[in-house]
């Protein structure tokens, strides 16, 4: 083949331009001192590691093994350091840039919200790649000891890296949520922490305990091995897409439909969900699989749907109202997937009862399908506690709502997040007291209806009676919650038309207006210049 | 290109930042926006420059709507903050190749906007120095070329002028010039009214929000400070003709501003040549008679009243 022919081929190479978030992150992290001195630092730990196994007796103690007992050590050095240096990194990094005037100037660029997380992320996902290129020498040099497996190594590492990616996207999630710093150092230390340990220790376990390289001998794999990685990664990928759609609307502004990406993600994941659940029930012939899989996932969803979306503002800007569509068809369809509280909470119900619809549609089903019985198990008590909860969920998140509206209006619209929390949590934990105050005794006793934490003790013990008392007392306050919140939902569904431009625009004048009097009257505002 | 700023109004709780303000300036002009501290101004610019929406009103390039097309707006449109927040660990060139990205320049085309704006702005020399350690006056400039490097067709600067000595000021007067020359449509935001004079061709004034004036300054001039000012050198001391001139008809307000004398003529050109005749009559030696501009700065207090919101 000649030059010129090759040098045609490839010619479309040179045509890639790489993200620019993506060359500016790594420009920057190849000049940060902290980079460069963790990855020697963490080079420098495996050295001593390496040569202290060498030179200690352990060499002569463990024979076959030290190349497994090596290799354990260097990932382990290598989590510690990946796992909890760079999504600090990343993170520290997102909220100064998130914080200073030049995320402003970004968002006036081109550039989509999408391709500015997409490129933190792969720039993340660079520096996790420099961390474990420099650890491949010694894991080479482990495998050379004896006792452990390529296939071994290459999954470890692997599942490892995409482990990490996921958690570089929790610090980028948190890093762009719209709170104060103060709050996110908080998740960071409470939530974020206890993750990145309970991630550390499990990935341990599963890559080291499980031994990948032994499911991966004989004929195991196709049948054992492979499905449960694919799954695991399918799962993993789900997750990581959440995360990315979140970073993603948090960063996108508020006059943007910052709602819709998130919203349609979470209508496909909720698909695959249950198209995983279900391949799975098939393939194990176990209905229960797809009924408490998809039944648990759906009652998640719902819940952290019902949570995020009451945190949305009512107000939908000139762009939002350019893209409704004018079909009232499509244009119920969109009041879903838009931006706006109410659409959000009418979509996680439809996620949480659509669920149930379908785990009871394949209850029948299932018997036709496969030729065997469904399930031995009563449903009816997963069902009735589903929807009781589902129901208590409705009615805290439409008081808190109705709560912020006329109490606080002025006040963020996040705020009926928290009044969401403190109204499920008090009621719980003054019965609580009131109980030991008056009987010296701990509550334990499932019939304080209307209140939802209390409805778990009834669940836990099966109590039939306690069970239907907290449905309708559920029931009472989701109704009681929609009268309240009536009207609020009819003017939503009133306003959500598309934008109609002002007919004539006026033509522009210089409108002098006499100079206001000095002694301006009324509040007094923040400074806004 | 005209841009036509219609009936903005935007709104923070109870507080009215920009009511209905309207205004309008086209491709080659140079508009000041003045206004005293919290008067809606950044809100104005923030606008016009799609970083936020506003609740009635619009904003128009041309016949494109910023409120309703942020997007397409976007592509011509460079804004400048009153500071440049330094990204970490990064250089001139990095900075200024990063928006170049940013902006969906490729290849060659990115590499020669980079040049071009390092070389304008005259921070080519400078090109491998990180943001950190740069003075003042060098990180406006790399901020004016990252406003510059898609080469936008409008300008907004927002207090660009804030914190520079003044030979940073003074040339970036002259960079805006020559924007302004290459057909750039630039609003401008400054403290420093003396200087907008001599490079702005209108006036934009805004107090608690409400538009005050607006056009161009020789008009708003015109309106708002119909006396004429004129500038006199005579041979000898000032003081001995400063104490004619108040003794002059049609003259007010004569004051000794260095080697020269200034006051006001009352009336046009008639009476102006009214006083000269009477002056050289009375035997001063004049060397110098001219008429100056009337400055942004006596306008903007004419017009203000110092009310904030």
């Amino acid at each position: 083949m000649s030059e010129a022919v090759k040098s045609t081929r490839f010619a479309w190479l040179r045509s890639i331009e790489p993200n620019a978030v993506l060359v500016k992150d790594l420009r920057q992290a190849a000049r940060n001192w902290s980079v460069t001195g963790a990855v020697l630092l963490m080079m420098a730990i495996f050295f001593i590691v390496s040569l202290g196994f060498l030179l200690t007796d352990e060499m002569a103690g463990r024979g076959n093994y030290l190349g497994a007992q090596l290799f354990g050590s260097i990932a382990g050095v290598m989590m510690a350091v990946t796992f909890i240096f760079l999504p600090i990194y990343v993170g520290i990094r997102s909220i100064a840039e998130r914080a200073s005037a030049s995320a402003d100037l970004l968002y006036i660029t081109t550039m989509s919200p999408a391709r500015i997380i997409a490129g933190k992320f792969l720039s993340g996902a660079a520096l996790v790649g420099i961390f474990f290129t420099a650890a491949l020498p010694f894991m080479v040099f482990s495998y050379l000891l004896r006792g452990i497996d390529l296939p071994t190594i290459l999954l470890t590492v692997g599942y490892l890296y995409v482990l990490n990616c996921l958690l570089l996207l929790a610090a980028m999630m948190l890093a762009s949520m719209g709170i104060h710093f103060i709050f996110k150092i908080l998740i960071a230390l409470f939530v974020g922490l206890p993750l990145i340990i309970y991630t550390m220790v499990g990935a341990l376990g599963t890559a080291m305990i499980a031994g990948f390289g032994g499911a991966l001998s004989g004929g195991r794999f196709l049948a054992e091995a492979l499905p449960l990685i694919l799954t695991i990664l399918l799962n993993i990928g789900l997750i990581a897409g959440l995360l990315f759609f979140l970073c993603v609307s948090f960063i996108t502004p508020r006059t943007a439909n910052r709602e819709f990406p998130l919203r349609v993600y979470c209508a496909v994941m909720w698909a695959v969900i249950g198209l995983e659940a279900g391949v799975w029930a098939l393939v194990e012939d176990e209905w229960e699989i797809f009924g408490y899989g998809f039944g648990v996932f759906c009652g998640l969803l719902a819940a952290l749907g019902i949570f995020y979306a009451i945190g949305q503002e009512d107000h939908l800007s000139v762009r939002v109202r350019r893209d409704i569509p004018r079909n009232p068809l499509r244009r119920a369809v969109a009041f879903l997937f838009f931006n706006g509280a109410l659409g959000g909470l009418i979509l996680s119900c439809l996620f949480s009862f659509g669920g149930l619809l379908l785990i009871f549609a394949g209850l029948e089903a299932w018997p036709m399908l496969t030729g065997s019985s469904s399930s031995t198990h009563d449903w009816s008590e997963f069902c009735s506690g589903f929807i009781m909860l589902g129901l208590y969920l409705i009615a805290h998140a439409l008081m808190s709502l109705w709560i912020h509206r006329t109490w606080l209006p002025t006040r963020s619209p996040m705020w009926p997040r928290l009044f969401f929390l403190v109204s499920i949590g008090i009621p719980y934990c003054a019965t609580f007291v009131i109980y030991y105050l008056f009987t010296q005794d701990f509550l334990e006793d499932g019939t304080i209806p209307g209140i939802m934490l209390n409805s778990f003790y009834a669940m836990a013990d099966g109590d039939e009676e306690s069970v239907y008392a907290h449905l309708i007392a559920a029931l009472v306050l989701t109704v009681g919650a929609l009268v309240l919140n009536a009207k609020w939902i009819f003017e939503r569904l009133k306003d959500f038309k598309p934008y109609e431009r002002p007919a004539t625009p006026v033509a522009p004048t210089a409108s002098v207006k006499a100079a206001p009097s000095a002694t301006h009257e009324g509040p007094t505002p923040p400074k806004l210049d | 290109m005209k841009i036509r700023v219609q009936n903005l109004r935007r709104e923070f709780g109870k507080t009215i930042a920009v009511n209905s303000v309207s205004f309008e300036f086209e491709s080659g002009q140079i508009y000041a926006f003045v206004g005293p501290n919290g008067a809606g101004k950044t809100t104005t610019m923030r606008i016009m420059a799609t970083l936020d929406e506003p609740n009635a009103g619009d904003v128009f390039m041309d016949d494109l709507s910023v409120v309703e097309y942020p997007e397409k707006a976007r592509h011509l449109i460079g804004f400048v903050p009153d500071e440049l927040k330094p990204y970490w660990d990064t250089t001139v060139h990095e900075y200024l190749d990063f928006f170049a990205r940013a902006y969906g320049l490729r290849g060659s085309q990115r590499t020669e906007a980079v040049a071009s704006v390092e070389e304008f702005t005259n921070v080519a020399g400078i090109r491998e120095k990180t943001l950190r350690s740069l003075s003042k006056g060098m990180k406006q400039r790399v901020s004016l070329g990252r406003a510059l490097v898609a080469d936008p067709q409008v300008l907004i600067l927002d207090e660009p002028a804030a914190g520079l000595d003044p030979r940073a000021r003074v040339e970036l007067r002259e960079l805006l010039t020559l924007l302004a020359k290459q057909g750039k449509a630039i609003l401008i935001s400054s403290h420093i009214l003396t200087e907008l004079t001599e490079i702005c061709d209108g006036v934009v004034i805004i107090e608690q929000g409400n538009l005050l004036e607006s056009g161009n300054i020789d008009d708003v001039m015109a309106k708002r400070a119909p006396r004429r000012t004129y500038a006199l050198r005579v041979l000898g001391e000032p003081q001995d003709l400063l104490r004619q001139l108040l003794q002059t008809a049609h003259v007010e307000n004569p004051r000794v501003a260095g080697a020269e004398l200034h006051f006001e003529v009352e009336g046009g050109e008639d009476e102006a040549f009214g006083v000269l005749n009477t002056l050289i009559a009375n035997g001063h030696r004049v060397v110098e008679f001219r008429q100056t501009k009337a400055n942004l700065e006596d306008i903007f207090m004419n017009v203000t009243t110092g009310g904030v919101q």
